[in-house]
């Protein structure tokens, strides 16, 4: 088996992830956010035709992106934990997701 | 015009992805026994790669296509609208206030995941073939792309059942 030597450090790697779980609970938050504020709802409204959706859409891949690049500056050239950050990241994602569910999202709504 | 937007969306689309992301998932997790010379490892990599890369690409064209040309579509304020028909009958409200809105929600987790895969095979290359931490979480990152894909697929589907986008 050819064994390739490791010559990159996993912080690039490792970065690239967390910042998927930061922009995947970003999104989350976005959702349940605008049911909680009219004025939020109305400031992400960027596109009328397509509503809030543009902008809580838009704000999760902001924060992923803005992540992304601090975290590849900061790690791009170490060796992280992959254990720790990878909890992390599966933490983000499933505040992220739990945070896009309609019977979570909603309960400002039902609650008026 | 409509429709042809929403089969190109979902019925043109959805179906070349999950064929990129079964050739796709058996590229990354067989990765590591394809590593016998450096030339089956580079001709292995170059087939992963094609198909990571396929896999975003057709995920942003379906977020793209989804949110930016049917959805307004689907939302219009005319009593005509898929929204707007699902609303005025109780037994059906549930595929907007459910299905729609969890659907216009979670998949825009795909793209973000995919992408990150991407990144991963392209950066890492025939060093994944032994990082097997990395290899994982871009396996698991796969996998939940096709998840978050699978949710908006099977939903828009039940919705366009009811009220077709034509």
């Amino acid at each position: 088996m050819t064994t390739v030597p490791s010559e990159k450090t996993n912080g690039a790697g490792v970065g690239a992830i967390v910042a998927a779980g930061v922009g995947v609970a970003v999104l989350g938050l976005s959702v349940i956010l605008a049911e909680m504020s009219a004025a939020t709802m109305k400031g992400l409204n960027w596109w009328p035709p397509a509503g809030p959706l543009v902008g809580k859409s838009s704000m999760g891949l902001i924060a992923w992106l803005v992540a992304w690049a601090a975290l590849h500056a900061a790690w791009r050239r170490r060796e992280v934990s992959f254990r720790m950050w990878w909890a992390v990241t599966l933490v983000l994602i499933l505040i992220g997701v739990l945070l896009t569910f309609p019977p979570i999202f909603q309960l400002p709504r039902a609650g008026g | 015009m409509h429709g042809w937007w929403t089969v190109g969306h979902g019925i043109i689309l959805v179906p070349i992805f999950l064929l990129a992301f079964a050739s796709g998932l058996m590229e990354l997790l067989t990765l590591p026994h394809k590593a016998g010379t450096p030339e089956e490892l580079s001709v292995a990599l170059g087939r992963l790669k094609s198909r990571v890369w396929a896999i975003a690409v057709l995920v942003w064209l379906m977020m793209i296509t989804g949110t930016y040309v049917s959805y307004p579509w689907y939302r219009a304020p005319s009593p005509d609208s898929p929204r707007s028909k699902l609303l005025a009958v109780p037994d059906l409200a549930w595929l907007h206030t459910f299905a729609m809105e969890w659907k216009e929600h979670i998949a825009w987790a795909s793209p973000i995941l995919a992408t990150v895969v991407v990144f991963i095979v392209t950066y890492y290359g025939a060093e994944l073939a032994s990082r097997n931490d990395l290899r994982r979480a871009a396996t698991w990152f796969l996998v939940l792309t096709l998840a978050a894909a699978v949710i908006g697929g099977v939903l828009g589907a039940l919705i366009y059942k009811a009220v077709p986008i034509l």
